[in-house]
């Protein structure tokens, strides 16, 4: 859906993003990944035309992205604000219009997510009596009220209750059922896990990782292996490989391409009596930090 | 088009409903009602009130004249004498003079005269009042000692009262104010005075509050970052217009205002203070003043990432913009001065001097077409180089752009 050619952009002499190419595939969640800093904001704001790259192309749907394009696409910006003196409604139906909605039709989604969201009794007040996470949910209304088939949410679940959080995972689940793209970005990497299908990890602009999550896990991530064991740990003690440590009752290291965990189990079983096995998914924030050497934390 | 529209239209009705625009827009003809009528309503006042006036005669000769002069002079418009004279008799002036004082704390009496004995010789009279600003009792309270004391240096010089009377007798002097036109108007000088001034502040208010609030608006959804929102929906362009047109609309609705105020107030009072050759120029003003300055501020707008930063800036322009305020009375006193023809022909200045020279019938209409050619030229350039200042500023944040980078932004297609 979204094509990226190595898209560039330098802000006074810093460079924001350095020939970063990725694609979103149609009705996929893909996850722009990255610490504070690397580039995801300025990256969506390229894809969303507000600022021009320097060098690149970004195409969506094959076709360079052009303002009638953005009614396909709901954008909910890192930097998050309102009109604090305006009611809740009217502000919601108003982007909504902005979006391509008419009046009537933008009122009747304003309805009805201000009823999924908990937030119909505040319809008439001013936002700005509103608390700061009822705020953050008008933000994601607005973002979503037209319908488009593209959302792209930056660093959408800061600042939410777990509650909230959940509402949130709750529609974003149902716009993923319903065929819609979504991109996400943020530096909360464990938040989206569970939730992305494609992933693109940068740093400083450039691209470190890319391709879908279960691969990435399978090829840069070292899994790790617990094996509790009863019996004297001298028995094994000659198994034992670089970077691997023995305790009394468990030894433990990490399992790399060339390792299967079947013929440690072998070797081990052989000498000792095995009481519990654990092969322990890399997490993506481990990934990236091994990936990112050089004490890059987050 | 439609997203022009669509902003123009929220801005619009967002803040023509808001308070704030409410009540500076009343301010206006409140001033121009006070101004209007409060010296009305004080002559009209002092001319069916009765006063009551004490006098001191050392003389002991000259209060029956006094009273014989002044009802006969002046009444009210019911016929009655204006004024009743309470001519106090005590032993002394002195005593008199305490009576007087007593009445007049107790507000009994409007005012007290003293004539003192040496009055032909000195020629000093004391008037006290509780306030001095009634101009029109104390000339004529003076008038009527005038015209006493003259009969009787006449009379002592052995000379024709009557004759002499006839040959002092003052000219009638009416005032009348020609316009270019030639055609005359017959106004009372205050009027002629102001109605220029608030012809300046009926436009100055509906153009430079309008690019305050243009600015405002700007700024407001820079610092809350709305507008990534708003321009992952329109391009800076439909932003930046719809804006400018929504709050111009506000500007004019407030100017449109003014006028009808104006004509009412100029219907009521017989006056001819708003003609549809100054409807023409003050809608024309408009829409060149407010270009010039909407572009202005809402580069400024852009330009700057807080309310707090953008304070001194607006300060500045707020100073910049206030001067052809402030250059009025000079203006008015000097309308066809080389200076007042050189400043009008500065942008920033020229809407608010011409519809003031305008407003007293004065400028050529080479001078209206100098300055508003000029006009004209600056109002499309500022429009020009706002367009891009805000459509490279308004997503910058963290540093502040230097001079020479706008400059750069303006230049470059």
């Amino acid at each position: 859906m979204i094509t990226l050619q190595k898209v560039s952009k330098v802000f006074n002499k810093t460079t924001a993003v350095d020939e970063l190419s990725f694609d979103v595939p149609e009705g996929s969640v893909f996850g722009l990944l990255g610490p504070n800093g690397a580039g995801k904001t300025t990256t969506i704001r390229m894809i969303m035309n507000i600022i021009q790259p320097d060098s690149g192309y970004i195409f969506i749907d094959g076709k360079p992205i052009t303002a009638d394009l953005y009614r396909n696409i709901g954008y909910l910006p890192e930097e998050r604000g309102l009109y604090q003196k305006m009611k809740l409604k009217e502000t919601i139906v108003y982007f909504g219009t902005l979006k391509g909605l008419s009046k009537r039709e933008s009122a009747k989604q304003a309805d009805r997510y201000l009823g999924q969201f908990d937030l119909k009794s505040y319809a008439d007040r001013k936002i700005e009596e509103l608390s700061k996470g009822n705020q953050q949910k008008v933000q994601f209304v607005i973002a979503i009220i037209h319908q488009p088939d593209l959302i792209i949410l930056d660093e959408p679940f800061a600042g939410l209750d777990p509650v909230n959080q959940m509402v949130l995972k709750d529609i974003i689940s149902e716009f993923q059922s319903a065929g819609k793209t979504i991109i996400f970005s943020t530096h909360q990497m464990e938040q989206i896990e569970k939730l992305c299908s494609t992933i693109c990890m940068i740093n400083d602009g450039k691209r470190v990782l890319y391709g879908k999550l279960k691969d990435i896990k399978q090829n840069f991530g070292n899994r790790n292996f617990q094996i509790q064991f009863n019996g004297s740990k001298e028995q094994i003690a000659d198994i034992i490989e670089n970077g691997w440590e023995l305790s009394d009752t468990q030894l433990s290291g990490a399992l790399d391409r060339n390792t299967n965990i079947n013929d440690i189990l072998k070797k081990v079983m052989s000498k000792v009596t095995i009481s519990h096995v654990d092969i322990i998914e890399p997490s993506l924030e481990q990934i990236f930090i091994d990936q990112v050497k050089g004490g890059m934390k987050r | 088009m439609r997203n022009i529209f669509v902003i123009a239209r929220w801005e619009y009705i967002t803040r023509i409903r808001s308070k704030w625009f409410i009540i500076s827009t009343l301010i206006i003809p409140i001033v121009l009602v006070g101004f209007m009528f409060l010296p009305a309503l004080v002559m009209e006042s002092s001319g069916s009130e009765m006063k009551l006036i004490a006098l001191i005669d050392a003389t002991h000769e000259l209060s029956d004249r006094f009273e014989e002069i002044i009802y006969d002079r002046y009444q009210l418009k019911d016929g009655q004498p204006k004024y009743q004279v309470i001519v106090l008799r005590n032993h002394t002036a002195e005593k008199s003079i305490e009576t007087a004082s007593a009445l007049l704390d107790s507000m009994i009496i409007d005012a007290y005269v003293h004539i003192p004995a040496d009055i032909m010789r000195e020629n000093n009279v004391k008037y006290y009042s509780r306030f001095l600003g009634n101009y029109k009792d104390q000339d004529e309270v003076r008038s009527v000692i005038n015209s006493i004391l003259l009969e009787r240096r006449v009379e002592d010089a052995g000379l024709d009262t009557q004759l002499v009377k006839q040959l002092t007798r003052r000219v009638n002097f009416e005032m009348i104010e020609i316009g270019r036109t030639g055609e005359k108007n017959q106004k009372s000088e205050i009027i002629s005075y102001i109605i220029p001034i608030i012809f300046v502040l009926m436009l100055y208010f509906a153009i430079v509050m309008s690019s305050q609030v243009l600015l405002r608006s700007v700024l407001e959804e820079r610092t809350n970052r709305l507008v990534e929102i708003l321009l992952s929906s329109v391009s800076s362009t439909e932003l930046m217009s719809g804006k400018i047109l929504g709050l111009g609309l506000l500007g004019l609705t407030q100017l449109l205002f003014y006028m009808i105020c104006t004509s009412l107030i100029s219907t009521y009072k017989g006056l001819d203070i708003l003609t549809s050759y100054h409807i023409l120029y003050f809608l024309m003003y408009f829409v060149l003043g407010y270009m010039f300055f909407s572009g202005i501020f809402s580069a400024f707008g852009a330009i700057f990432t807080s309310e707090h930063d953008a304070q001194q800036a607006v300060s500045i322009i707020s100073v910049i913009s206030v001067l052809p305020l402030l250059l009025s009375s000079y203006v008015i006193a000097n309308p066809t001065a080389t200076v007042t023809i050189i400043l009008s022909h500065i942008p920033f200045i020229t809407p608010f001097f011409m519809i003031l020279l305008i407003g007293m019938d004065i400028p050529p209409t080479w001078h209206v077409i100098s300055s508003s050619l000029i006009l004209v030229v600056s109002a499309v350039l500022s429009m020009l180089a706002a367009g891009k200042i805000f459509r490279t500023a308004i997503l910058m944040y963290g540093k502040r752009p230097t001079l020479s980078e706008i400059v750069q932004w303006v230049k470059s297609s």
